[in-house]
């Protein structure tokens, strides 16, 4: 392919890829009148800052930001621990159906949620922990998922046994070989469900939506819908609400960034 | 890494525990849930306010979840044990949530407090109250719906007054329907930049196909009544508005803030007089009143219904939300609510009576329309079933609704069948 | 040659997957197989038979809009995403400049969280505001009411869709192409091979693995689309964004049909079971292994 042709496609094309972003930003930044106006514009005529302040007042985002993050980095330490403690447990042992209990691991991936989400809600309703954070957070410390398992599994198998041999000769336990050993060579692939967690918990809709049903304890998700709610017709402070949610995500990510895209990379590569 | 990892579990504990509330509070802590746009909440949130100045022991705590989905949270809420201790139902619902025994029997607190009257509050309003034979709810917001306009756009047009008009009996749906294609207007680019009626929404067309002499159900909610000729009529009159003669906003240009009626590009509009708290605040620009419906031809297009406030059964403190109930049905809070603030007619008597209702000091002034609905208006279809039977109707209807379908009768055929065939078959299938 | 530890330990370390499965996977799935033979509101419960399927399947015109509707989203999204995550790696492939801040830009749409974009996009498909129906306007394209027009309500999910395609499914098929040994190409070429035949004789065949992965997810993932939906049109207009997963929250959390909705998860397993299973017949067909992978 022609080299200049298709650096200027590439140009457009991400230009239509951050059309979306602009847009809301420029939104955000309009007042009310100005949002409806037609032709619309990029550029508001005056730049209404205050917009973020009032979205962020109208509601209590500081509160939901505050249980979001809560919420999201237990989640996300319960993922990468028992994750990896799980994958070790299928690359380093060998125990009786030990491959059909990781084809099962595998099967799940592939299960919908809504097969198993009323029984699970009945099961909390029953613990008396609805509107708890319970069910949101829980889940996590059990092997945090089978796509984890699998990615951090395949990167334990491509670390050689001979490490966790010299480690046991010096009187390790399993336990320590684990966290000692292993743990801190896989950062790489642990940073990757790391940041992949944070996003998905910081993304959860579904799970708020179900279970939480007083305000001070919804997440920013919830939170924005309560938003739309209430606010919805007012369009400027609706997108700059949006954009409160949308920007910790994509901070993030420029600050992870390499082991995102590595990690991306293992996953779908299967460890190679 | 393990640094990493104890930072982390460092800040979700400290996060955590400024999440927990000291619990130094001794007074008794209730929740209170009801519904409302932003404004709305604030009234109920100054009602809140008082009562908990009134009662230093008890701190009652408004508790607000996303309005779009405050009939299922309500739902849930109660179906797993985690509802607030006073809960505002609407009567939409009440019939079927009182059917499973969620709410307490108010008899008991009724019958022995001296300061609840039943008979100083309306007897229709009373009896909504009731399920069962049981009384499980005192009645708040209770009133019908209205007509507001904008009595500039209306001048500017040379139209007669509508709520003088109704009080000669002469405003009628022919007449609506006039005013409204004369309140229409387009810009130079064909696009719309006045439109001269809103969409009369459920329950509003419920009210006109009263007017037309028509009705949802039959006289025991057993059955549809929607097969005659007069329900027929009655909905084409609606689907036209939109679809025929184009006075009213399409659902796409109905969602959004570009035609409201605060914008003053709407010029008349069906809603209840509650929304009118949020007007005074934010019109300016010009006039607005209040009228009742338009008469159909078969009489009058009132109907009446209130809301349940009810108190959970399982909660903790049930002698404290009592106190809060009475408070809100109170003479005082019926004051601020329905007197200064209008959010619907009182359920007192004698202050629907008072002149302080009939003749306010702010807009809008028409307030006999209100106490109209009241007077004459006719209850709603509901039943136990209706939660059911509207999802049915309303899928039907939108499609009238949404000029999909064009002729009423045909979908009316079609909501008459399956009303019949949910209602005789065992709910919940 | 790896050696392996006693099993027994290894036993203990998976244990927290294995109670978590047991609990919150096996146990829920066969109560909710259980619950979709009877009628259950969160209040009163009722055992009724097969019912709930009966009505699913011979009555119930909305199950059959709801799986049209999602099965139609599926057949145009994940072929449409595949390629088109697999296009952009391939022009990035390409070794131009700025690769890598090229990549960062396509995957930024990805990173944006599902209710906000929902927001975001509403406005943009906004029918008199909006700046898709501007910019058709600009080009003479009449606009069109994106999302209150049941012929086009779906094909802006699918726009929607694809405004993800720079995310992690492009970064894979990148890496992927990245690793595909250059001596491949050199032999095709040797060949005679044009552009087009080394994409696929080398190409396509090396990354089918990867593309077969992606499809599976894809059609799973198209299955459970929700929040969007839930969101911008409620499922509407005239049900024409009724996805399948909106409809079983629906008849749980709103209707309060649990055991219906319960039938209706375990028709979508089944669904899902069936498509996969043929995925995986197919796949014998056109996906290559690069030697066979023992786990």
């Amino acid at each position: 392919m022609k080299k200049a042709p298709l650096l200027v496609f590439l140009i457009l094309l991400s230009v239509v890829a951050l059309v979306p972003f602009i847009w809301t930003v420029s939104t955000a930044l309009k007042d009310d009148q100005e949002v409806f106006a037609f032709p619309p514009r990029w550029i508001p005529e005056t730049i209404q800052w205050g917009n973020f302040q009032k979205a962020w007042t109208a509601l209590p985002f500081t509160q939901w930001v505050l249980n979001t993050l809560v919420i999201t980095i237990a989640c996300t330490i319960g993922q990468m621990l028992t994750g990896s403690l799980v994958a070790y447990g299928f690359s380093r042992f060998k125990f009786k159906g030990r491959d059909t209990l990781f084809g099962i691991v595998i099967a799940t991936m592939m299960l919908p949620g809504q097969v198993t989400m009323i029984p699970v809600f009945m099961i909390w309703r029953e613990l008396r922990a609805i509107d708890t954070y319970w069910p949101l957070i829980l889940p996590a410390f059990f092997g945090g998922g089978a796509f984890n398992i699998f990615l951090i599994r395949q990167f334990f198998l491509s670390i050689p046994n001979e490490l966790d041999e010299a480690a046991m000769i010096d009187g390790a336990s399993y336990l320590r070989v684990w966290w000692q050993i292993l743990l801190p060579l896989s950062a790489p692939v642990l940073a990757t469900v790391g940041v992949l967690s944070f996003i998905g918990h910081w993304d959860d809709f579904n799970g708020p939506l179900i279970y939480l049903n007083s305000p001070e304890k919804y997440t920013v998700s919830i939170g924005l819908r309560m938003f739309q709610d209430s606010y919805g017709n007012e369009t400027n402070l609706l997108m700059a609400a949006s954009l409160i949610h949308i920007l910790p995500t994509i901070v993030l990510f420029f600050f992870a960034q390499r082991y995102f895209m590595r990690g991306i990379q293992l996953s779908g590569l299967g460890g190679r | 890494m393990k640094q990493a990892l104890a930072f982390a579990g460092i800040l979700v504990a400290a996060l955590a525990a400024s999440n927990c509330t000291t619990q130094t509070d001794r007074r008794i802590q209730l929740r209170y849930m009801a519904w409302g746009n932003v404004e709305q909440l604030a009234l109920e949130q100054e009602l809140v306010d008082r009562f908990n100045r009134k009662n230093p022991d008890i701190n009652v705590r408004l508790f607000k979840v996303p309005q779009s989905a405050y009939g299922n949270k309500s739902i849930v809420m109660f179906a797993s044990r985690t509802s607030p201790d006073v809960v505002r139902v609407d009567h939409f619902n009440f019939p079927q949530l009182a059917d499973r025994n969620y709410f307490r029997d108010l008899s008991e607190f009724t019958e022995t407090d001296p300061e609840f009257k039943a008979e100083e509050f309306f007897p229709l309003a009373m009896q909504e109250n009731y399920s069962n034979g049981k009384l499980q709810a005192l009645n708040v917001l209770f009133g019908g719906g209205v007509m507001i306009y904008n009595k500039s756009l209306l001048a500017k047009a040379g139209l007669a007054d509508p709520y003088e008009l109704s009080k000669k009996g002469e405003w009628t749906t022919d007449r609506a329907l006039e005013y409204g294609i004369k309140l229409t207007e387009f810009d130079s680019n064909g696009r719309p930049s006045q439109f001269g009626l809103g969409f009369p929404n459920m329950p509003f067309y419920i009210g006109l196909m009263y007017g037309f002499g028509a009705n949802l159900l039959n006289e025991d909610l057993s059955r549809s009544a929607m097969d005659t000729p007069e329900a027929a009529q009655a909905l084409q009159w609606v689907a036209d508005l939109r679809w025929k003669h184009r006075v009213c906003p399409s659902p796409a240009q109905g969602a959004n803030a570009a035609f409201g009626f605060e914008t003053g590009r709407l010029a008349m509009e069906f809603n209840y007089i509650g929304v009118t708290s949020r007007y005074r605040e934010k019109i300016k620009d010009f006039e607005w009143d209040i009228c009742p419906l338009p008469d159909g031809p078969k009489g009058k297009s009132l109907f009446v219904k209130g809301n349940q406030l009810v108190m959970y059964r399982e909660t903790k403190h049930p002698e404290a939300a009592w106190r809060l109930m009475k408070f809100i049905v109170s003479e005082e809070a019926e004051r601020f609510l329905y007197i200064e603030q209008r959010r619907q007619s009182p359920t007192r008597i004698k202050l629907a009576q008072s002149s302080d209702f009939l003749e306010p000091k702010a807009p809008p002034f028409n307030m006999p329309a209100v106490t109209e609905s009241v007077k004459s208006g006719k209850v709603l279809p509901i039943g136990p079933r209706w939660p059911e039977v509207v999802t049915v109707v309303g899928s039907e209807l939108d499609g009238l609704f949404a000029g999909r379908d064009r002729d009423a009768k045909v979908v009316l055929q079609r909501a008459h069948k399956a009303v019949n065939k949910l209602l005789s078959e065992d709910p919940g299938l | 040659m790896k050696k392996h530890h006693p099993g027994r330990w290894g036993f203990v370390f998976i244990l927290p997957w294995l109670i978590g499965f047991l609990l919150f996977t096996a146990g829920p799935m066969i109560a909710s197989l259980v619950l979709s033979f009877t009628r259950y509101d969160l209040n009163t419960i009722h055992f009724i038979g097969t019912k709930n399927y009966e009505r699913i399947l011979f009555d119930e015109p909305l199950f059959w809009k709801s799986l049209q509707v999602t099965v139609t989203y599926a057949f145009f999204s994940v072929p449409l995403g595949i390629a088109g995550s697999l296009g952009l790696a391939l022009m990035l492939n390409q070794k131009v400049a700025g690769e890598r801040l090229f990549r960062t830009l396509f995957y930024l749409p990805s990173l944006v969280p599902s209710v906000a974009s929902a927001l975001l996009w509403s406005w943009i498909f906004n029918a008199d505001n909006g700046l898709l129906n501007y910019t058709l306007g600009l080009f003479g394209w009449g606009g069109v009411e994106w999302l209150a027009d049941e012929k086009y309500t779906l094909g802006a999910f699918v726009v929607m869709s694809l405004w993800g395609i720079g995310g992690g499914r492009m970064i894979i098929f990148l890496a992927g192409l990245q690793g595909i040994s250059e001596s491949y190409y050199e032999a095709a070429r040797l060949d005679g091979a044009s552009a087009w035949r080394q994409f696929r004789n080398v190409t396509l065949p090396l990354l089918s693995p990867v593309m077969f992965f992606n499809l599976i997810l894809g059609v799973i993932g198209a299955f459970q689309v929700f929040t969007q939906a839930y969101i911008m049109t409620a499922g509407g207009p005239n049900n024409a964004t009724l996805f399948y997963a909106l409809s079983i929250f629906r008849n749980a959390f709103e209707y309060f049909k649990l055991g219906k909705a319960s039938a209706l998860a375990w028709v979508l397993f089944l669904i899902l079971l069936a498509i996969t299973g043929i995925q995986f017949w197919a796949s014998r067909r056109w996906v290559h292994y690069e030697g066979e992978a023992k786990s």
